[in-house]
């Protein structure tokens, strides 16, 4: 398609303008923003698509503000082989008219005209394409739907001669698809079917396995039993051969023993004959040794008779002996009792001197002790009245020191009256009547009121002041002295030292008399002193016998000691004389124990003796000593015979070789047992062998097998056949898979081809790109860095989107395509790439037509030969109001208009509002409407509401 | 004397080719041909019934196929002999020897058990050769005869079962029975008929009175002229005279069709159409050459078709040699375009040789066909 030029009247903003594009290759239409350039698009569009009675929001919005006008436009396309001049007026005074002007010229106005174009647009336009190849300046830029365009696609189809793939062809695939589906999972795995048959096979193949095994079992039984059962012959015919064998050996057993019973009786033979030569043998020695025994006994006792006499002999001495100290004992024993005696008189006679000695002693003490007793009493008895004792004594010294010091003290402070006498002098002192001589004087300290009286003179009064204190101190003193020597019974401190003195005397007296008594009575009493002078005076009194005493102590002590050394010499004496009769006795008893032991052994001996010799006489009338040697002879020869005959009896049978008859035998019996036990062991083997194939007999496991077996070639028909069904729809949906994607590539190649030529020119020369099958570029590859499309920059995917347009507009035919139109793109672009981009408009080289509307020329200067339409904005121009009504729609296309525009169900009431149809128009409009199915009615009476019918 | 001769009963035997259905008329229509003996044997007045081996298909059976056997034998009125064969050989596991058997077997049905002379009437004497493994180590229908003496008037009939050298010659099996003994047996007068099993076809050996009567029904596809039984005339002096009855009502085929065009294709539809007793008919069809995929898809559903009528109708796979290779019209007549018109060439391309692309191709005629 070419659009030759465009008219539009009163559209938008523009009032009247007319732009005039090149017949091919590039058209710059520049003009400033608002200007009207893409309301060019939008009028081409609007031209083609909207009848002119519509009414849509497209059309509404491009009727110009503040006029009254339609708005109207007008253009002279080439489609294919129809060149035509068409306009449209919408709005007021709608209006289409049609001039064909090739092939064949023709005018049509109204439906007729708008249906004519619509039919030649589809038969030549690609509307995709149309749509496609448009980069509008308010959209945001991006790569367009080539794919599914006819127009690309025959130009692909012609340019690279592959066979792009129509509807049928993608049915067809998805068909097998979908068969390669019913078998394999997408990862080309067996899917359920597939597998139950494989599942299914198996199993058949297991079940005649099992089935087969089972028959086998049988046959090998069968088998068996024919094996067993012929053994069991052979065995049967070993029997015999074993029974025949086994006879032969035993026959020969049976001589052997026959051999054996005359050894055994030979052997008997010897054996007695041996043992009586024993027994002959040994009575022989037996005889020999009672002889000896005789004659040793008789010696033996003849000896024992010689020593019996001379024990005898010792024991006789042995008691001589003994008699001799028994005498001896008796003689000292008396010497030691004379001894003795004189030794206790001696001892008495010293004992008595003492005791008349001690006796006088204890009568000097006695007296001494009484005489003590009788001072000490006396001295006592003083020491009782005496009333003052030695404390008492001090006591008094202390008062009568004190009295004294007292009264020196009150003297000492009393003031002294000295009374020089001149004449004699009466005068009473203090009542004491004194007599001083003349030239005398006197001298008194006054301690106490001193009155002198001067009888019938004068009486002079002195009183010691302030001594009073010192009087009375002086006055208790002496109370004190004075009642000391009233308790103490005395008169006065010298009294006192008297009588102090005394007692102190007859203390000392009484000490001395205690002392005495002390020594007299030496820590014992006085009685005790009587009654052992009672005591001794008695003992002393008792000895009748005083005459021949020793002179004194000392020599009766001397004759004690000597007799009491006689006395035990004597003693000595005695014990040694004792202790060799004790001895000597000893000796006598042993002596004579011996002497009767030997003796009774001798007359045992000679008893034995006469035994023995009876014995032998009574065997020597059995048998005489040469008759024994005689019978002993005889006994060994007859010996020596019987053991000739068991040698050679035993050579006899040793040379027949028993142990080879008896091995024989017990093989032979050996032999036959196997055979029993072999021929058990076979029968009971061939029962149960009889009892499983009764068993299997009755199994049918020949049928079982068939059965089996027919299963089984079901089962792998089955899967056979369903296996190559999926292989087919493999190999099918392979081949077709790669096919389809030959054909993609073979396709998509001249369109790449293209985009790569005119991009290196943007991009350099290794630009290379991938292209889907849907034409749409994936990825870019730029000095071997590729990148996906969505991840180019905006300038990189404006220039590329423009390329691929520009590409495609340089290969279709003009006559099948249409024109790109490009709305003031390029903005991204920086004035590099637009430099390059303005060679690739060049080069594109395109027979279509290329139409780019900026309001930036600067963007498109670069493009060569390009025809630049400069576009000014016109001044707007007052057209008269054309009658409202002349441009109403009819009431049911008011309704449709509506409807399309609210696009949504609305109710009746507001229709009629929204359309400015009035109620009179409302029935038969919407009456029609649903009768021609152009609106659905939702809903009844008031709730009704109301869509257009898609 | 007149007896009847048939073997090979194979009772109890399963083909796995046939449907649960299709097997349960088969085994019927095998016990029918036991009854059918018993009224052949009665119609012609045989005197006896003699089995040359495999009554049954095989030793360990179930009870209720041995008891069913024995059901169906009780219903043919005169004698039956029953030597034991490869199949139920005479062993500590055979058939002959179950409860089942031993419950069920009516008092004229014989086992011919013990190898040697069975007088079973007067003047006639069974000559047996039971097989007691499966693979004898002698020939035993040989060793009997050479341990017979001819004996006057008494016709004598050997039993036996296997293979004879002059029609499977094969030397290393020492079981193989030699006819050349058979023949001088039969010269001298040892012996005056030779009844033989294991041929599941009819065949008579070396122009003598020595027969195999086949299976009374068919078994496999292998067998020339199954489903028939003898009756043997016997007469002194005279060399036996036998006649073929034939008692079987299924057939076994196995076609070897070659397909090359559509014309192939629909002589195959007519030749399938054309079949008798389609219910008991078993085809086991060898289809070879090269169709296209518009002809392969037509043949599958016409083997489809088909299948539903027949006993049994599939493909013999080892010896199917059938490429689908499309031709100019299967896609170009789709109108197939761009990736997938590619991919469909290469596909063509591969085809040759190669069953998975030849399915893949297959699958893609399919989808599209349907589609549009």
């Amino acid at each position: 398609m070419k659009i030759h030029y465009v008219h539009l009247r009163n559209f938008r903003g523009v009032t009247d303008r007319r732009v005039d594009f090149a017949d091919s290759g590039v058209t710059v239409v520049e003009g400033s923003n608002e200007v009207g350039k893409t309301s060019m698009v939008e009028a081409i569009d609007l031209l083609l698509k909207s009848p002119d009675s519509a009414k849509t929001s497209h059309v509404l919005a491009v009727q110009s503000k503040g006029v009254d006008i339609g708005p109207e436009v007008e253009a002279e396309i080439t489609a294919g082989q129809y060149r035509f001049v068409y306009r449209k007026r919408w709005l007021k005074r709608p209006e289409t008219t049609l001039r064909v002007n090739e092939p064949a010229p023709a005018d049509l106005t109204g439906r007729e005209a708008h249906d004519r174009v619509k039919q030649i647009l589809e038969e030549t336009l690609d509307d995709g394409l149309w749509a496609a190849l448009r980069v509008e300046q308010n959209q945001p830029i991006s790569q367009s739907a080539l794919g599914g365009n006819d127009s690309l696609a025959r130009a692909l189809d012609a340019a690279g001669g592959g066979a792009r793939e129509t509807g049928g062809e993608s049915t067809l695939f998805e068909r097998v698809e979908r068969e390669l589906e019913k078998y394999w999972t997408p990862g080309g795995k067996p899917k359920a079917e597939l597998k139950a048959a494989a599942e299914r096979r198996a199993e058949a193949e297991g079940a005649v396995a099992f089935a087969e095994a089972s028959l086998r079992e049988v046959e090998r039984d069968v088998e068996r039993h024919a094996v067993v059962a012929r053994e069991l012959q052979d065995l049967a015919a070993g029997k015999v051969e074993q029974e025949s064998e086994l006879g032969e050996w035993e026959r020969r057993r049976r001589d052997l023993d026959e051999q054996r019973a005359l050894v055994a009786s030979l052997a008997d033979r010897f054996k007695a004959a041996s043992a009586e030569a024993e027994t002959v043998a040994a009575a022989v020695a037996q005889r020999r040794e009672l002889v000896s025994a005789v004659a040793a006994q008789e010696h033996a006792v003849e000896a024992t008779g010689n020593e019996v006499f001379q024990v005898q002999a010792t024991a006789d001495l042995a008691q001589g002996l003994t008699r001799e100290a028994a005498a001896a004992l008796n003689a000292t024993r008396l010497a030691f009792d004379e001894a003795t005696l004189a030794e206790r008189r001696a001892a008495d006679d010293v004992h008595y001197l003492r005791d008349q000695a001690e006796l006088d002693n204890l009568e000097r003490r006695e007296s001494r002790a009484v005489e003590a007793i009788r001072q000490r009493d006396s001295a006592d008895a003083f020491l009782a009245v005496c009333a003052l004792d030695e404390a008492g004594f001090a006591e008094l010294e202390s008062a009568y020191a004190k009295r004294r010091e007292a009264q020196a003290v009150l003297e000492a402070g009393a003031p002294t009256v000295a009374l020089d006498a001149f004449t004699t002098l009466d005068l009473i002192v203090n009542g004491e009547r004194t007599a001083l001589a003349a030239g005398a004087s006197m001298r008194q300290s006054v301690t106490d009121v001193l009155e002198l009286v001067f009888p019938d003179l004068a009486a002079v009064r002195i009183e010691p002041g302030g001594g009073q204190d010192l009087k009375q101190a002086a006055e208790n003193a002496d109370a004190e002295y004075q009642r000391r020597c009233t308790d103490l019974a005395v008169s006065d401190i010298a009294e006192a030292r008297d009588v102090i003195a005394a007692r102190r005397a007859t203390e000392g007296s009484r000490r001395e008399a205690e002392h005495a008594l002390e020594l007299a009575l030496e820590g014992r009493t006085l009685d005790d002193l009587r009654s052992d002078r009672v005591r001794l005076s008695a003992r002393v009194g008792a000895r009748a016998d005083v005459g021949d005493l020793p002179a004194d102590l000392e020599s009766a002590t001397a004759v004690e000691l000597d007799t009491r050394a006689q006395a035990e010499s004597a003693r000595r004496k005695l014990s040694d004389a004792a202790d060799l009769h004790q001895e000597r006795q000893a000796a006598e008893t042993e002596a004579a124990k011996t002497a009767i032991a030997l003796s009774t052994r001798w007359s045992s001996m000679q008893e034995q003796l006469q035994i023995m010799r009876e014995e032998l006489a009574s065997a020597r009338i059995e048998d005489t000593d040469e008759s024994l040697t005689a019978k002993l002879a005889d006994a060994q020869a007859a010996r020596s015979d019987a053991r000739l005959a068991l040698e050679g009896a035993e050579a006899n049978l040793a040379a027949q070789d028993p142990d080879t008859v008896e091995a024989r035998v017990a093989a032979a019996h050996e032999w036959g047992s196997r055979l029993q036990n072999d021929h058990d062991a076979r029968t009971s083997e061939l029962d149960k062998l009889t009892g499983r194939l009764d068993l299997a007999g009755s199994e049918g496991r020949q049928d079982r097998l068939d059965q089996a077996r027919t299963a089984q070639e079901e089962a792998d028909r089955q899967y056979d056949n369903l296996y190559l069904r999926a292989n087919a729809a493999r190999l099918l949906y392979e081949k077709l898979r790669d096919a389809r994607e030959t054909a993609k590539q073979a396709y998509v190649k001249p369109f790449r081809d293209q985009i790569e030529r005119l991009g290196r020119i943007v991009f350099g020369q290794s630009l290379k790109l991938d292209i889907d099958s849907d034409l749409r570029i994936a990825n870019r590859t730029l000095n071997g860095v590729t990148v996906g499309y969505d991840d180019l920059s905006t300038g990189a995917r404006e220039q590329l989107c423009i390329v691929s347009r520009l590409a495609c507009a340089a290969l279709i035919d003009p006559v099948d395509g249409a024109p790109v139109i490009i709305d003031d793109a390029l903005g991204h672009s920086d004035p590099d790439r637009l430099a390059r981009m303005g060679a690739v408009f060049a080069a594109a080289n395109s027979k279509s037509q290329i139409i780019v509307l900026t309001c930036t020329p600067d963007r498109y200067r670069r493009v060569g030969a390009a025809t630049v339409i400069p576009v000014q904005a016109d001044e707007p121009r007052l057209i008269k109001d054309i009658p409202e009504h002349e441009a109403s729609l009819t009431p049911a296309d008011a309704i449709l208009t509506c409807l399309e525009r609210e696009g949504r169900q609305i109710g009746k009431a507001e229709i009629i509002r929204r359309s400015g149809i009035d109620d009179t128009q409302w029935g038969p409009a919407i009456r029609s409407l649903l009768e021609q199915e152009q609106v659905q009615k939702t809903g009844d009476r008031r709730g009704a509401v109301y869509s257009i019918n898609r | 004397m007149r007896f009847l001769h048939t073997a090979d009963w194979q009772l109890g035997m399963t083909r796995h080719f046939l449907s649960a259905e299709a097997q349960a008329r088969f085994s019927d229509a095998r016990l029918a041909a036991v009854r059918a003996i018993g009224d052949l044997a009665t119609e012609q007045q045989c005197e006896f019934v003699v089995v040359c081996g495999d009554v049954f298909d095989a030793n360990q059976l179930s009870p209720q196929v041995v008891g069913r056997a024995l059901e169906a034998m009780a219903s043919i009125p005169v004698p039956v002999y029953l030597l034991p064969g490869n199949h139920d050989t005479i062993d500590a596991g055979s058939a002959y020897r179950s409860a089942a058997f031993k419950r069920g077997c009516p008092d004229h049905v014989h086992v011919l058990a013990e190898p040697g002379v069975h007088e079973i009437a007067p003047g006639v004497e069974l000559v047996a050769a039971p097989l007691n493994v499966k693979h004898p180590l002698a020939d035993l229908p040989g060793d009997q005869c050479r341990a017979l003496t001819p004996k006057p008037a008494v016709q004598r009939i050997l039993v036996g079962h296997g293979a004879v050298d002059t029609l499977s010659p094969d030397p290393g099996n020492p079981a193989t029975i030699r006819t050349s003994t058979l023949t001088e047996a039969l010269s001298d007068g040892r012996i005056h008929y030779v009844a033989l099993g294991d041929r599941h076809s009819t065949t008579q050996v070396a122009g003598r009175a020595i027969w195999y009567s086949g299976a009374p029904e068919v078994t496999d596809f292998t067998e020339t002229d199954p489903g028939n039984v003898l009756v043997v005339d016997l007469d002194r002096d005279l060399e036996a005279r036998v006649t073929t009855h034939r008692v079987g009502t299924w057939s076994f085929l196995a076609p070897e069709r070659h397909l090359n065009n559509s014309a192939d294709v629909t002589d195959l539809d007519r030749w399938l159409l054309g079949l008798p007793n389609k219910d008991r008919t078993v085809v086991k069809h060898r289809l070879v050459g090269s169709i296209s995929i518009t002809d392969k898809a037509r043949l599958d559903d016409i083997l489809a078709a088909h299948s539903d009528v027949f006993a049994s109708l599939y493909p013999h796979l080892r010896r199917t040699d059938l490429a689908v290779l499309p031709d100019d019209h299967d896609f170009a007549d789709l109108g197939l375009s761009g990736f997938v018109a590619t991919a469909a060439r290469e596909l063509v391309g591969a085809a040759a040789g190669n069953p998975a692309v030849q399915d893949a191709l297959s699958l893609l005629y399919r989808l599209v066909r349907s589609e549009a």
